[in-house]
């Protein structure tokens, strides 16, 4: 990107220079619509005007983007030379989301139902759709400042258009599929999936059934047009259901093939699937049964598994990649290594079936191919491991203590996994790992074996052992964590417990003790040992203790018996006392002044301390512009509300919202609204040409025009006489009239006439 | 399609509108020679409050000519829009060039729109008269 040598920045109200506007338009009408990349000088120019204007605000770029996409489309050249500046510079991202959120809800209103069909037809207005869309999720995935903006303005695409974004199952897919779901991912990625924003989604999008129960269970949005069947949604339910959601962010799933996605060009196959606070995967939808195969080389028992099922497990691993990836440097480290030892010897891969250097060359897929076997029979991973290790070649061994500890996360149990044709699931079992010096893992339980290995300090195995330890007792402690809040100050004390069960041979007389760490001072464990069922109790006070989060980890110990030991975490939150506030403290936004659309807006409410998750609070404003569409709530949840511009004249309006909680520090925590009602810019030519039956003005114009001529509710000459009295302008005699393209269908929302394009 | 006189037209269908120069059903001898030449608008009617009218002209204009109101128009090959803007009055409120005088029966005058020069209200336009008068 060119940095400006400019030293005089633009005010934070100002807007685009004349100079800078009319460059900026003639560089940005230099890329075409049809072909791509754009011209580097182009982007170069144009970056070094959006740096140079990089402090400007939404308000002061609104105006210029709302002129230049009405008059032009967006294009793939326009997603490029924009994405870097739009990333950078705030003011440029808010007003680019709301000019093109702007642009396609115009396109779409127009268009109705006949979309895909148009989209088909006309490659300008495919890519004018799909790359404004495309540029605001992409954003919302690279900047999380953006989400909130995005997801308001998108729920509002939502309310607007349901045969399009909704759950319902649609008959006309194609490119309306591929919208629905960048719009769904979009939605998933935008903000925190708390429970709250999870209901609202819920209701905005009509998600029933199997949709609603995993978003609510799993926080992963399914988008498949409602044709997922019930063998495949119990596929879903049972690997999401079989892995720990800290091992995964998996926020979505699209099924392109009953969206119809896949019979569009390729260049919009994954389009807009950018991974921002979650991942996404796409998963095959061919039925559960119809084809199977065998994960394992030739070398290795076989192990079958069905395609839908290994389709998903795979694509989830991707996810369990990509996380580790980016949280852990040890697991890249790892993996890095593995592949440089392996090389290019297909024979050192646990999937040994492809071709020499695979893996090298796709680093990507090496978790997730090796996954396909782990999810079949993990079992097996090991015995192939071993007998390729027998053989001289050590690395499938290593892979296999990779994967141990990838599904381990470190703890002292790790996940094996075996796929079942019968039942059509992935059953697991967890399974102890005991670790060397270095924190590797060097041995773990296989049904009643033990493998045993013996490791270099890198973690490489020098020698492995597989003996049968038989039948034990095997240990099992609910729950595995607890948690309680205790009023900074208080003297009172709060008792815990948790099941240690036993099952197997030996179950009624295994014997079990249980201990803690001796500096959790605020802990004293009252029941620490028996043999056999029983219960481990503990007692917490926060006497003494200043605001914060003590954690203590219980250790029930087993000698002899199976998955033995097993730990508790016990958190206790000694809280301060209730407070609330709100976040952001002040909202505004801007609109044209006839404009009729509510503007969406809203706040986090915080409820922090003591008893802030049950805590209600009441929420209230005073100006008739501002409607409040959460006027009361219990514990931290976001209040939306609604700014009503019908009505409204040109001016500043601000408003306070209330927000009171008894009792609390803080109360009321207040949010200023400001809207601001703006007179739009019209030429008279443009409202004569529309006089004289030339289409040119918009229906906000239109509104407004009215609104400061006759207020008769419509649109008409008087309107005209009063813009020009207003401007104290002459009629301009005889004239061309501009030819300003702008469809109007039977709503009267305008839209440019493929006629603009260049 | 066989066109139909005018002037007939409008005894018809009683709209408030005249054409003057009507010469009955004959249409003009095809070896007589275009006349270009101005005619008038002559509006009656008027109020005393319109500060704006719409006229539309139906036949070709090449040229608007004010004649003491704003005015603004927009012509094409068959018709002319035009807007005034001003205190109008009943009289000649505009005049146009057309390419041949001798058909100048078979154009019309219309009235669409009159706003009210105080309030800009609508002004309903079915009392309007308007003619064309060769000058």
């Amino acid at each position: 990107m060119i940095l400006s040598g400019l030293a005089v920045a633009p005010t934070a109200s100002a807007q685009l220079s004349p100079s800078d506007s009319a460059a900026l338009t003639t560089n940005l009408n230099a890329i075409s619509p049809s072909s791509w990349p754009p011209p580097p000088a182009t982007v170069s120019a144009v970056s070094a005007i959006l740096s140079r204007n990089s402090r400007l605000t939404v308000e002061g770029w609104t105006p210029y983007f709302r002129g230049y996409f009405s008059l032009q489309p967006m294009s793939r050249g326009l997603y490029d030379t924009l994405m870097g500046s739009a990333v950078a510079y705030p003011g440029l991202r808010g007003a680019l989301i709301l000019t093109l959120v702007e642009n396609v809800d115009s396109l779409m209103s127009v268009q109705g139902n006949g979309l895909n069909a148009s989209m088909v037809a006309d490659p300008i207005l495919r890519d004018d759709v799909a790359m404004s869309f495309a540029f605001v999720s992409t954003l919302v995935a690279w900047v999380p400042d953006a989400g909130s903006d995005v997801y308001v303005r998108y729920l509002g695409l939502v309310a607007r258009y349901p045969a399009i974004f909704s759950a319902s199952k649609s008959a006309t897919l194609g490119y309306i599929g591929m919208l629905r779901r960048i719009v769904w991912f979009s939605l998933v990625n935008a903000r925190p999936l708390t429970t709250e924003v999870k209901q609202e989604l819920i209701g905005a999008l009509g998600l029933t059934g199997r949709h609603r129960n995993t978003l609510e269970m799993y926080s992963t949005l399914v988008c498949d047009n409602g044709s997922l069947s019930t063998a495949q949604w119990d596929i879903i339910d049972n690997l999401l259901s079989e892995t720990p959601p800290t091992l995964s962010d998996l926020g979505f799933i699209s099924v392109n093939d009953f969206l119809g996605v896949f019979q569009l060009p390729p260049l919009y196959h994954f389009l807009g699937l950018v991974r921002g606070s979650v991942n996404a995967i796409n998963i095959s939808g061919i039925t559960p049964g119809q084809a199977q195969e065998n994960s394992f080389p030739a070398d290795a028992t076989a192990k079958v598994v069905d395609i839908f099922s290994i389709v998903l497990a795979h694509e989830l691993a991707h996810v369990i990649d990509n996380l580790l990836a980016r949280t852990s440097t040890s697991y890249s480290g790892r993996h890095q290594q593995l592949i440089a030892n392996a090389a290019s010897d297909s024979l050192q891969y646990l999937r040994s079936t492809f071709a020499p250097g695979f893996f090298v060359q796709y680093p990507q897929e090496f978790l997730p191919s090796m996954a396909n076997e782990w999810y079949t029979d993990a079992t097996t991973v090991f015995e192939l491991g071993r007998r390729r290790f027998a053989n001289g070649r050590r690395e499938p061994l290593n892979q296999a203590l990779y994967l141990t500890e990838v599904f381990s996360q470190g703890s002292d149990t790790t996940l094996l996994f075996a796929f079942s044709t019968s039942s059509m699931r992935f059953n697991k079992v967890v399974s102890p790992v005991t670790r060397d010096q270095y924190g590797h893992i060097n041995s773990l339980r296989l049904g009643d074996s033990l493998v045993t290995l013996t490791l270099d300090a890198d973690g490489n195995a020098l020698a492995v052992d597989l003996t049968s330890v038989g039948p034990v007792a095997t240990l099992a402690v609910q729950p595995r964590s607890t948690a309680d809040t205790l009023l900074v100050g208080s003297t009172a004390s709060v008792v815990r417990s948790a099941a240690v069960g036993f099952s197997g041979p030996g179950a009624a007389i295994a014997p079990w003790t249980a201990s803690h760490s001796t500096r959790a001072n605020w802990v004293a464990l009252e029941s620490v040992a028996g043999s056999g069922p029983g219960n481990v109790r503990w007692r917490r006070t926060a006497s003494g203790l200043s605001p914060g989060t003590y954690v203590d980890t219980l250790v029930v110990k087993a000698p002899g018996s199976f998955a033995a030991p097993q730990s508790i975490v016990d958190r206790l939150v000694v809280a301060p006392p209730l407070s609330v506030s709100a976040t952001p403290r002040s909202n505004r936004d801007s609109v044209a002044m006839g404009a009729s659309i509510p503007i969406a807006d809203s706040s986090e409410v915080v409820l922090a301390g003591y008893g802030s998750t049950t805590a209600g609070w009441r929420a209230r404003v005073r100006a008739p512009w501002l409607k409040l569409a959460d006027s009361a709530g219990v514990g931290s949840a976001r209040i939306r509300w609604s700014r009503d511009p019908r009505g409204v004249g040109a001016g500043i309006y601000v408003d306070t919202i209330s927000i009171v909680v008894a009792g609390a520090s803080g109360s009321p925590a207040l949010v200023v609204d400001t809207l601001r009602i703006y007179e739009p810019v019209i030429s008279v030519e443009c409202a004569l040409s529309e006089v004289f039956g030339q289409p040119c003005l918009g229906p906000v114009e239109k509104k407004y025009l009215d609104a400061i001529g006759n207020v008769d509710g419509r649109f008409g000459l008087g309107d005209v006489m009063a813009l020009l009295d207003r401007k104290r302008l002459p009629l301009p005699g005889t004239f061309r009239a501009i030819s300003r393209p702008v469809v109007v269908d039977s709503s009267s929302r305008p839209v440019r006439s493929p006629a603009k394009r260049p | 399609m066989t066109k139909r006189p005018i002037c007939r037209l409008l005894g018809a269908t009683g709209l408030a509108m005249l054409a003057i120069g009507c010469s009955g059903d004959a249409a003009p001898s095809p070896s007589a020679l275009a006349q270009p030449g101005e005619a008038n608008v002559v509006l009656s009617s008027a109020t005393g409050t319109e500060g704006a009218l719409l006229l539309a002209i139906t036949g070709p204009v090449t040229r608007v000519l004010p004649v003491g109101y704003e005015t603004a128009s927009r012509s094409t090959s068959t018709g002319a829009s035009i807007v005034l803007r001003g205190d109008i009055a009943s009289g000649v409120v505009v005049r146009v060039q057309v390419p041949d005088l001798r058909n100048l029966g078979e154009y019309s005058v219309r009235v669409d729109a009159a706003s009210d020069r105080q309030t800009y209200q609508e002004l309903p336009v079915g009392s309007y008269t308007a003619i064309l008068v060769k000058r």
